[in-house]
């Protein structure tokens, strides 16, 4: 890196910490009220950080209501929808980068409309189509319908990362002994291991914050995401922020988790063929 | 090892053909060299012998197998590729053992294959390496001791030094040509480097437009090029080609004069169907060209003068026409000059300017 001005650089800082500041707020609004005791939170209105803290709101969030059943249910479909979604889009994504085939722009570019409608528009179609198979008020139901509507962005995504890698290796595997499937496996899965870490990491998030499909396939209970649970906290006639806050809190936690073990490989699939080598 | 034969190769990418017919015979052991400016063919050849692309038509056997329709792997060939494509995720080790290690072979043999290869190519400290911890020339070695750990029947080489420096590509050069003549496997190389094919190959195949322009050693094609385009992409610096006519000689009706503009260059066999008038490219090298005096020469005029150290470059004109002398000599000459030159007959070669092809 050249040597810079002084300047530069705190100019540089200044301006990641107040994109920090603006990203993150949010974030910490949401853990400050989740500890705000009720009576505080009305009465000491808009403080950073308020007079008395309390857990009361997690520990009935844990002990009161299905948050946990919601969480697992959460757990299940999103892990399921990333596994699912990301060995598609995997196979997809190298069909699309290395095979040229007739209907290759035709295919590419329906999975291109498919990203182009409001899903409100065919929650009803998804549903009629759901309930003859038995799939509404069902984990497998929305784990289908997540992959389905996680599969082409993800497919585009898999394949600028297998563009990424030089046809070459493969060739050179190839020539090695290897068939398509070998070089396949020993050779551009390994190196695409980041790129398959983002779109794990990518459908994940998706499926794991996703509240409208969540809401109107599944009405009970019993199957109920996150999302849907997190609803629940508000009635009729009040909203209870400090156990909604609560409940968010710990839904971020298995999601930083997840991303903090990921990381590294996103890290390079970022800047992965940014280096010659 | 084995001899390769490709009979009436032909490729075409949609509509576009870049390979018209392609006939070749590559000697058991030898080192041939395809060389051709970029978009020739030579890379699709050398690929269609890979097996890493289907042809359009035609044969291509390695030894006395057909392989028209085998797989790369089934072929037994080595590639070495320009960006060497070194698994980067894999040490040196695994690099030049993937190959062994897919075909089964036991680990005693590849142990000792990896001991031999790394001790010839000077590897055995960086095999626990990855690709990324090595320089270019090490990466230049590690790509040869894949191609020769598994002994396959031929190595194919595609521009394998273009990515190294000038110096390094020397080194390479000699060392590529040292291992290929010690192991004695019959080798393709692709190059756009007309002194790479001229230094390490048996022979040379120079390709155009995806036809085979000429097959021969190196100073066949240097001495005795069969067009235009073979004489001017051997040699550097290029050779010159002047426009001329042939006039009659009388007191020897089996030769002519060759005149550029009045002045006559010399006399030449003249050449089959031939007469006097017609219009002839002259081609001539400039290192065989000479200086003498004024007076006695043919007369042209100094343009500029090129030191390079080694050697000169004069660039002449010779009645209007450019025309660039090279020498060894440390020559006493002025811009504006006046000189004289001293060409020798037998190195004025004719082409025929339509069709570029030589008149003998």
């Amino acid at each position: 890196m050249p040597p810079q001005h002084k300047l530069y650089w705190v100019f540089h800082y200044l301006l990641l910490a107040a994109f920090m500041a603006f990203a993150m707020f949010p974030l910490f609004w949401l853990l400050k009220v989740s500890i705000t005791p009720n009576d505080l939170l009305y009465s000491e209105g808009v403080r950073l950080w308020p007079s008395r803290i309390t857990f009361e709101h997690y520990a009935s969030v844990v002990k009161h209501t299905r948050f946990l059943l919601f969480f697992r249910n959460s757990l299940m479909v999103s892990s399921a929808t990333a596994v699912l979604a990301t060995l598609v889009a995997g196979a997809a994504g190298y069909g699309f980068s290395r095979f040229h085939f007739r209907g290759k722009f035709f295919i590419v570019g329906l999975m291109l409309i498919t990203q182009m409608f409001p899903l409100v528009m065919i929650v009803a179609p998804i549903f009629r189509l759901l309930s003859p198979l038995g799939l509404t008020n069902s984990l497998s139901g929305l784990v289908i319908v997540y992959t389905a509507f996680n599969v082409p962005f993800a497919s585009f995504l898999m394949q600028s990362f297998f563009d990424a890698i030089p046809p070459d290796l493969e060739e050179a595997a190839l020539i090695d002994g290897a068939n398509r499937f070998t070089a396949l496996c020993k050779i551009i899965v390994p190196l695409t291991l980041p790129g398959l870490a983002a779109t794990i990491g990518f459908v994940f998030t998706a499926a794991w914050s996703e509240l409208l499909f969540a809401l109107m396939l599944n009405s009970s209970a019993d199957v109920s995401t996150f999302p849907v649970g997190l609803l629940a906290f508000v009635s009729k006639f009040s909203v209870d922020f400090g156990q909604m806050m609560a409940a968010g809190v710990l839904a971020l936690v298995p999601v930083c988790g997840f991303f903090l073990f990921i990381q590294r490989y996103l890290v390079q699939g970022l800047t992965a063929g940014a280096v010659k080598g | 090892m084995a001899a390769i034969s490709i009979r009436g190769v032909h490729k075409n990418y949609g509509d576009v053909p870049v390979l018209r017919g392609i006939d070749l015979d590559i000697q058991n052991g030898e080192f041939v060299a395809l060389v051709g400016p970029s978009g020739c063919g030579k890379s699709t050849l050398l690929r269609l012998i890979a097996g890493l692309e289907p042809m359009t038509g035609g044969d291509i056997r390695i030894g006395e197998r057909l392989v028209n329709d085998l797989a790369p792997k089934d072929r037994d060939i080595a590639m070495v590729f320009q960006s060497y494509a070194l698994y980067p995720h894999m040490t040196v080790r695994d690099n030049l053992t993937f190959s062994l290690k897919l075909r089964g072979v036991s680990r005693e043999r590849i142990a000792a294959a990896v001991r031999a290869a790394s001790a010839k190519l000077e590897l055995t400290e960086l095999l626990d390496r990855k690709p990324a911890a090595l320089s270019g020339g090490q990466r230049q070695r590690v790509a040869m001791g894949r191609a020769m750990v598994r002994e396959p029947q031929a190595f194919l080489f595609d521009e394998p030094l273009s990515n190294l420096d000038a110096r390094l590509r020397e080194q390479m050069r000699y060392e590529i040509r040292k291992l290929q003549r010690e192991l004695g496997t019959t080798s393709i190389y692709v190059t756009h480097d007309q002194i790479e094919a001229m230094t390490m190959a048996d022979r040379i195949v120079a390709l155009n437009d995806g036809v085979v322009q000429q097959v021969g050693t190196p100073n066949e094609l240097y001495d005795d090029p069969a067009n235009v385009f073979v004489a001017g992409f051997m040699g550097s610096p290029a050779m010159n080609f002047i426009d001329g006519v042939l006039q009659d000689h009388s007191p020897a009706p089996a030769f002519a004069a060759v005149m550029v503009g009045d002045t006559p260059l010399g006399l030449v066999k003249r050449p089959a169907g031939m007469s006097a008038g017609q219009r002839v490219l002259v081609g001539l090298r400039p290192e065989r060209i000479a200086l003498q005096s004024a007076a006695a020469g043919v007369p042209a005029e100094v343009d500029l003068v090129e030191p390079t150290g080694v050697a000169m470059i004069l660039r002449l004109r010779l009645a209007g026409q450019p025309l660039r002398l090279f020498t060894t000599e440390r020559l006493d000459v002025k811009i504006g000059e006046r000189v004289g030159l001293r060409v020798h007959a037998p190195d004025l070669l004719l082409f025929d300017p339509g069709s570029g092809l030589r008149l003998r």
